[in-house]
């Protein structure tokens, strides 16, 4: 069971820390503009959020494979395969996550409005500068709304978790998989300490997101 | 800081109906007041001459081209101050940390630092606090102390006094006036307040849909008295205005005559 635990909260971790590097320039770029080319990077972004786990984790099951092409690449380096490791998880949490980091970013960026931007350009800033110096310091609550939904979502995933991973304990089984399969074994008291333990994560995770939420509201002291 | 530059220009653009077409040749000294109504392109002539947005045509500062037909010098490479209409600090840093960004990224060169700024425009008491804390009035100075801190070569002014209660203006006004005799480089002031425009300007430019008219040259004598704007009565402040505005409008020889 330490092994589920240890493989969720280092799966959620490393999705929360990719995620938040790749939203951001992605969130700046949708956050600019509507034109039809944003838009369909934005609906493909969204997509993980409407379409069943299962279709996804198909997807990316077989991209995964040794006969893609992606996998293809990867073969002079050694790599055959992704499916069933830790690191095709990753790549199908941070996929499946995607929609839960770039939608709060692109807001917090579109909510700073062209002001800021501009007194920075006029005060020397280069874009790329005024991008670390004023747009994300002022996005703030923006990331940290991001950081703790995909963390909290990366926790709770189960069908793209189950196609890619395959349960393997110390490895993909993550705890999710672990109180499936408790349940399947009928061993409901270990089941129910896993499940009460991720009702209560996951009150505290919303918890926290109201507090930020609210924090942000507050003027500054 | 080397020698002041004339600030030339000639800019074509259209913006959805409204169409820009003007040129001018603004002295390297000196405060050159802009005014005309509102909506006759005051504020998209200032846009554009710090790039923040395109138009067609040349601008240059003494020897160096911001653009031409060849090239567009972005905003952050012009050098241009620029004191929006509405105080525009950055939300997530105190004023000293406001000041601090300029003076951080000025160009390199003689300079007053930030305390000298700070002080000139009265903000010494108030470097650690946030902007929410700041009356109107104080953001602007802020706002002023930060745009001379990046060590401009033009420093560009969008009605700074225009969101400012009357008392608020009549508190800043001193410290512009003060300016005007120690800044060394092309001030365009825009307003459509006379009396501002009669205490602080050199020269007068009007602007009526998107083009320029004359300069004209206001003579020290018969710049406004100096007084708090706050114990004028309405009567007075219009008197005032009038009088100004006639100064600005009607070429100073015309009247010798």
């Amino acid at each position: 069971m330490a092994e589920a635990v240890w493989t969720t909260l280092a799966l959620a971790s490393l999705t929360t820390l990719i995620l938040l590097v790749l939203a951001a320039p992605l969130g700046w770029w949708l956050a600019h503009g509507r034109s039809w080319r944003r838009e369909a990077v934005a609906a493909l972004v969204l997509l993980p959020i409407v379409l069943p786990p299962t279709v996804l984790g198909f997807y990316v099951l077989i991209a995964l494979g040794p006969a893609s092409p992606l996998m293809v690449l990867l073969h002079p380096f050694g790599v055959r395969t992704l499916a069933f490791t830790f690191w095709g998880l990753l790549i199908g949490s941070v996929i499946y996550s995607l929609p839960f980091a770039v939608q709060p970013i692109r807001s917090a960026f579109q909510a700073i409005g062209p002001r800021p931007l501009e007194v920075a350009a006029t005060l020397r800033a280069s874009p790329a500068d005024a991008f670390f110096s004023v747009a994300v310091p002022l996005a703030r609550r923006g990331f940290a709304t991001a950081a703790v939904l995909v963390f909290a979502h990366t926790v709770g995933e189960f069908g793209v978790v189950l196609m890619i991973g395959g349960a393997i304990p110390g490895k993909t089984e993550v705890l999710s998989i672990r109180i499936y399969q408790l349940v399947e074994a009928l061993q409901f008291g270990e089941a129910h300490k896993l499940a009460a333990a991720l009702v209560v994560f996951a009150f505290l995770v919303l918890f926290a997101l109201l507090v930020i939420d609210r924090r942000a509201g507050a003027p500054r002291p | 800081m080397s020698g002041a530059r004339t600030l030339t220009f000639r800019l074509n653009g259209r913006f959805g109906e409204f169409v820009l077409d003007c040129a001018a040749e603004i002295p390297g000294l000196g405060v050159t007041a802009l005014v005309g109504p509102s909506g006759s392109g005051k504020t998209t002539l200032l846009r554009c001459l710090a790039g923040l947005v395109r138009a067609e045509g040349r601008v240059s500062v003494g020897e160096t081209v911001w653009q031409d037909e060849r090239r567009f010098l972005a905003p952050h490479r012009r050098g241009v101050g620029y004191v929006f209409q509405e105080p525009s600090l950055l939300p997530h840093l105190s004023v000293r940390q406001n000041l601090a960004f300029a003076s951080r990224r000025a160009a390199p060169g003689e300079g007053p630092s930030l305390t000298e700024v700070a002080e000139m425009l009265g903000l010494a008491a108030l470097l650690e606090r946030g902007p929410e804390r700041l009356s109107g009035g104080e953001r602007q100075r802020v706002a002023i102390a930060r745009a001379l801190l990046s060590r401009p070569v033009v420093l560009l002014m969008d009605e700074p006094l225009s969101s400012l209660d009357l008392a608020s203006k009549a508190e800043v006004m001193p410290y512009l006036e003060d300016l005007h005799r120690r800044l060394r480089l092309p001030v365009i002031y825009v307003s459509h307040d006379a009396a501002e425009v009669a205490r602080l300007a050199d020269r007068v430019v009007r602007m009526r849909h998107g083009r320029l008219g004359p300069m004209v040259e206001v003579r020290p004598e018969r710049r406004a008295a100096k007084g708090p704007l706050t114990l004028m009565t309405p009567g007075q402040v219009e008197a005032l205005a009038r009088a100004a505005l006639a100064a600005g409008i009607e070429p100073a020889a015309a009247e010798e005559a």
